[in-house]
């Protein structure tokens, strides 16, 4: 059983239904289903509840008494009932829907007859019960009659059953819908697999055919589709294009296909492939057009990330080619604002210099709105406290942040400007009611030896503008520009200091004199030694170096200066400097605060006129900034390395000796191997591609010719696991190494998911070509199949016409021969009356002048001359009547024709008086007809009516009208002699009689006659008769109009 | 008054036996001269001009249709065309039924077209309500 009964039942108001129920009649009931649950229940008596079914010996009786129902279910009507050994009565209903019993209805505990209140003393004492309250419990017990328990029980069942079948009908309508959506949703699934949407519409556009596809797609049936414009449900941009592309359709190129932007309802951005295809007419113009659709969204999103991959990947390495080739700081802003443009949304870009000392943030570089702007008189922002501002927690924490909602987090900060008309930055005060242009931005410190140098805005005006790899990227491009621009001012700075170097050390060529007055004032440290290597002079120079004053230097011993490891040192060069008469040197000196500053020593010996030294002079230079520089270039490389080997693509650094430098992590995780186990590129090449190594290892050095990225296309790699991968390789040529060596990078991107995605496409698209042309060679066949219908429809005019044209001659020729025929009954009867009127006038004359001469038996021979005369004079002229009916011209007018057929038979009537006729004749009956041609039929029906009951007591005759089908049937009615049906077959052929001629003498041309007229005014005639019980004429006029 | 003369035009010798029987039988005090096709028609009419002006022509003229060398028509052609002739009453007695005959009969100024019936009886009203009418009701200008 599919469904339980309380689902079917709302119980809990069926509950309230039956305890009101149980206060009127006082009727215990339960609903108990089939699995025992007691789904409703009213109170049970007492007698029952406290006595019965509490003693051991009267349950056994209940339980039989239970059982007894349970078992005898199958007969009841409405229930079954059961007297208890204690005398109570227990009945059971079973709750029968739709074929399923679904559980019983138990009523009970109730009396039929008045108890015996001995009977219940005497089980009191039997079972050992409390006696007053027994028979207490007794009397509450109800006595129903036999009828008002079954009046009840049909009525409770019914309920019970008309409330769960509508449950039930509920249930399983429910159950209709979702299998109808399961059917849908299995319909769309399926669709999944091979999404086509197909349509064909004519050439102006209006949709002929419609798929349920297409149709969904604009929400709406294909039937209502169907007589639409297929043009207006595309885009407007897209419309005329798509015309254009229509129209150019050809026999020769029938077929067109483009990619078609289609926004969904939810305003989701889909695309479709379309393909259209014409169909010709013979004389080569489009009759019809197909198109057929596939959703490309997913292949054309892969497509436009896999360009945006190799976009941003070229941009990252050419912005760091560039950016490090560049020294000029202003040039490497400008090259780092261009680029990041081409990857994301920057119409803002701020970078600014924070000085730790100073906690000040300086304006470097700004561009508002596309505009470069003259930074120099920015003024100085202070860094914002903890927890407060944009910068502030990037500059504190070096976490780039990406906010997507720059207007509320500007709400937290103390200091806003925006930038007025001039370009300038103004403070911002009234932020509250004021939405700034700026809505999202990437804030990316700059940093160098994990030290934040500055912050980098790049901001949009729209919410939301950045994703988590446009930070990424920003982030990579600004460490970039962190070292290039370090690297731009320590190199500004180093040119500076050696070009000062060189134009010292050519000045102290010329003379000691300028020598010393040029290092005097000389940004170059200068100091002079006696021979004792005490110090004669230095410059200012020297002293800021070193950090000391002149006096506590002037006398004192070089090796003071030194660091205490460095003072052997000097005690050893010293004399080799006098000696030599030059040095170049280098020493580690203490300067005054104790911190070691690493100097460079360029010298000459001076020597007095005599030749005899004199002193020393010395240039030195602070060469910790250099060595600085060296350790900063190091780190950038590593940080170059580390990004290589943290990118998330694989990518190799090689020199061209086939040395692999570095790979990523990313290389070694895709392929299994270890950067020790692939350590050069021939064993790269050869562990990677087996047999094709050589082909590749020879593509692989063209690589280093190249200056340019270029794109090396698709190899298939096999890991280490035998796993086949498709890497798309692109490499690069970075330039030389201090070695010497080229260096070329390589990198590679996984496209084995998206090869295979396209594979799956490409067999889609074989798929649906496959299905066009199947759709087209059906067509074809379709085509030939008309084109035989056509032939067949030929054909069959061809014979209709050869039918027709038979048909006209045949009745050509029957009216010729109906037109003789008549001339023949016309001159047949006309030349017949000629002597008839003769042997009528004789036999006349024989009667009227030679009576006397005859016997008895001659006379009666002439009066039989003279009757048959009369039957055939009558004849003829029905004849001619007949054929004259025929032949007549009608006249169409509007008849009354109840004012007819009283006019015709009162005349008759007249006529024969010794009858009283009850005529009948329904008034205001009016049609179209001739009124000569319907006069005769009037004359001929109801002269008949007259005769046929001229010989009934009370003769009636009755003409009226009966609507059928909203069609007028007149008929005219008599209660005469009737006719036998059999012998009607004839009844309108000429000649045919129903009676004999001394009954009812007649031509029995009359009915052939009305006939006739009937037929000229397209209408039927007919009759029904029984002998001896009258008959009916009907007839119609103006069938079928 | 001196018997007014019908001039009867009919081929049949028994049709115009029995017409006669019919004048007989209606009481027509009429003289009847017989012609028996359309010739002989015309000459009696054209022969009664030429001899005295048409001053003894017939009262009335009962034709057939179907005559033999000059039909009934041409016979009202010549006698409608004819001066003396012209008002002279021309009554059709036929056993045709045919409307265009009749039609061509008024057509060519026929003063009436009767179709014989079968039934000599009402043979005989029709010759009685023919000559009551024609001969003493009708009246025609003099010549």
């Amino acid at each position: 059983m599919k469904y339980k009964l309380q689902d079917l039942i709302d119980l809990q108001q069926f509950q309230e239904l039956q305890d009101r129920l149980n206060e009127i009649y006082s009727f215990p009931a339960a609903i108990i289903d089939l699995d025992g649950n007691v789904l409703t229940a009213t109170a049970w008596q007492d007698v029952c509840t406290k006595f019965h079914r509490v003693n051991q010996q009267c349950e056994i009786d209940c339980k039989k008494s239970d059982l007894y129902i349970l078992e005898h279910l199958s007969e009841a009507n409405p229930a079954v009932s059961y007297e208890c050994p204690r005398g109570l009565i227990d009945n059971a209903t079973p709750i029968i829907i739709d074929g399923i019993h679904y559980g019983n209805y138990f009523t009970g505990q109730f009396f039929l007859k008045k108890p015996n209140l001995e009977v219940f003393r005497q089980q009191a004492k039997e079972f050992g019960f409390d006696e007053s309250a027994y028979i207490e419990a007794v009397k509450k017990v109800p006595v129903w009659s036999k009828k008002q328990l079954n009046d009840y029980l049909f009525f409770i069942k019914g309920l019970i059953e008309v409330i769960s079948e509508s449950g039930l009908k509920r249930l399983r309508e429910n159950e209709a819908r979702s299998r109808e959506s399961a059917i849908e949703n299995k319909y769309q699934n399926l669709s999944k697999d091979l999404p086509l949407f197909v349509s064909t519409f004519l050439p102006d556009g209006t949709i002929t055919y419609v798929d349920k596809m297409l149709a969904d797609l604009v929400h709406q049936k294909p039937e209502e589709l169907i007589g639409k414009v297929f043009f207006d449900f595309l885009l407007p941009d897209d419309r005329e294009l798509i015309k254009n592309n229509i129209n150019q359709l050809s026999l020769q190129n029938p077929v067109e296909t483009h990619d078609q932007k289609f926004i969904a309802q939810n305003g989701e951005v889909r695309w479709h492939l379309w393909i259209n295809r014409a169909f010709f007419d013979d004389n080569g113009d489009p009759v019809l057009y197909q198109a057929v659709g596939q959703d490309i969204t997913e292949r054309k999103i892969l497509e436009q990330q896999k360009d945006q991959q190799n976009l941003e990947l070229s941009i990252v390495f050419e912005a760091g080619k560039k950016l490090s080739q560049s020294l000029d700081l202003l040039e490497i802003y400008k090259t780092f604002y261009l680029q990041i443009k081409r990857i994301m949304k920057c119409e803002n870009l701020y970078i600014s210099e924070f000085n730790h000392e100073t906690e000040m943030n300086t304006a470097l570089f700004a561009v508002n709105e596309g505009i470069f702007l003259d930074v120099s008189e920015f003024p100085q922002i202070p860094l914002e406290p903890e927890g407060k501002g944009i910068q502030s927690p990037v500059i504190r924490s070096g976490i780039a942040q990406n906010i997507s909602d720059y207007p509320a987090a500007l709400k937290n900060t103390n200091t806003n400007y925006y930038i007025n008309d001039e370009g300038k930055p103004v403070p911002d005060e009234v932020i509250e009611d004021d939405t700034p242009y700026t809505k999202s931005a990437l804030v990316i410190p700059i940093l160098l030896n994990n030290h934040v140098q500055g912050v980098v805005q790049i901001q949009s005006s729209e919410y939301n503008a950045y994703t988590e790899s446009d930070l990424r990227l920003a982030e990579l491009l600004v460490s970039q520009i962190a070292v290039a621009s370090n690297n731009a001012k320590l190199y500004q700075k180093s040119q500076q200091d050696i070009a000062e170097r060189n134009q010292a050390i050519d000045d102290l060529k010329i003379t000691e004199e300028r020598y010393r007055k040029l290092f005097e004032n000389s940004p170059v440290g200068y100091q002079s030694l006696d021979i004792d290597g005490k110090f004669i002079e230095v410059n200012q120079t020297w002293l800021d170096i070193l950090g000391y004053q002149r006096e506590n230097v002037i006398g004192h011993w070089f090796g003071d200066f030194l660091v205490p490891e460095m003072v052997a040192a000097f005690r050893e060069r010293f004399p080799k400097f006098k000696e030599a008469g030059e040095v170049h040197n280098q020493f580690k000196m203490l300067h005054k605060d104790g911190h070691i500053v690493e100097v460079s020593f360029d010298g000459k010996i001076g020597y007095d006129q005599k030749g005899k030294f004199k002193q020393t002079h010395c240039i030195l230079n602070d060469i910790t900034l250099r060595n600085q520089i060296m350790k900063d270039l190091q780190e950038s490389e590593n940080r170059f390395r580390l990004s290589i080997l943290n990118s998330p693509l694989p990518i190799m650094l090689e020199a061209d000796n086939g040395e692999i430098l570095v790979i990523s992590r990313s290389w070694e995780e895709l392929t299994g191997y270890t950067h020790e186990e692939i350590p050069t590129i021939d064993l790269w090449v050869k562990k990677a591609y087996g047999e094709k190594s050589d082909s590749v290892r020879a593509k692989i050095r063209n690589v280093f010719e190249m200056e340019k990225t270029i794109n090396e296309g698709e190899f298939e790699i096999t890991t280490r696991s035998g796993q086949k991968l498709i890497w798309d390789f692109s490499s690069s040529y970075l330039g030389k190494l201090n070695d010497g060596r080229k260096l070329v990078v390589s990198m590679a991107k996984d496209v084995t998911d998206r090869k295979k995605i396209e594979n799956d496409n490409q067999r889609i698209q074989k798929e649906l070509e496959k299905l066009l042309d199947e759709a087209n060679r059906s067509r074809l066949s379709l085509l030939s199949v008309i084109e035989d219908q056509k032939e067949a429809q030929e054909k069959i005019r061809q014979l209709n016409a050869e039918l027709e044209k038979r048909v006209e001659e045949r009745t050509a020729q029957l009216v010729a021969a109906n037109k003789e025929l008549e001339a023949f009954s016309y001159s047949v009867s006309h030349d017949l009356r000629a002597p008839l009127r003769g042997i009528d006038g004789w036999s006349l004359a024989l009667q009227e002048d030679y009576a006397d001469k005859l016997d008895e038996n001659g006379r009666k021979y002439v009066d039989r001359v003279r009757s048959e005369i009369q039957r055939m004079g009558q004849l003829i002229d029905g004849l001619l009547l007949l054929s004259r009916v025929t032949r007549m011209e009608s006249r169409q007018t509007s008849i009354d024709l109840s004012e007819m057929a009283k006019t015709v038979v009162s005349r008759y009537t007249e006529q024969n008086t010794q009858k009283q006729f009850n005529i009948k004749i329904e008034q205001d009956l009016f049609d179209i007809g001739d009124a000569d041609l319907l006069q005769i039929v009037f004359n001929n029906l109801l002269e008949n009516a007259v005769k046929f009951t001229s010989k009934v007591a009370s003769p009636e005759i009755e003409f009226g009208r009966k609507m059928i089908d909203e069609r007028p049937i007149y008929f005219i009615k008599d209660n005469g002699a009737g006719f036998d049906m059999n012998y009607a077959k004839n009844l309108f052929g000429a000649f045919q009689r129903m009676h004999k001629q001394t009954d009812f003498p007649g031509t029995g041309v009359g009915l052939a006659t009305v006939q006739r007229i009937i037929n000229r005014h397209n209408g039927r005639v007919w009759a029904d008769a029984r002998v001896n019980e009258g008959a009916t004429f009907f007839f119609t006029l103006w069938e079928g109009k | 008054m001196s018997l007014k003369t019908i001039l009867l035009v009919e081929d049949n010798a028994s049709d115009v036996d029995l017409t006669i029987r019919a004048f007989e039988r209606a009481k027509i005090q009429a003289k009847l001269i017989v012609a028996e096709d359309g010739q002989q028609a015309l000459d009696i009419l054209l022969g009664n001009v030429q001899q005295n002006g048409g001053r003894d022509l017939p009262a009335l003229v009962l034709m057939d249709v179907n005559l033999p060398k000059i039909d009934g028509f041409e016979v009202l052609k010549a006698i409608r065309g004819n001066v003396f002739t012209h008002n002279l009453p021309v009554v059709f007695l036929t056993s045709s039924t045919e409307e265009k005959d009749m039609k061509q009969a008024y057509d060519l100024g026929a003063n009436s077209y009767i179709r014989k019936p079968v039934d000599f009886h009402q043979f005989s009203l029709v010759i009685q309500g023919l000559g009551n009418y024609w001969l003493s009701i009708n009246e025609i200008p003099p010549v």
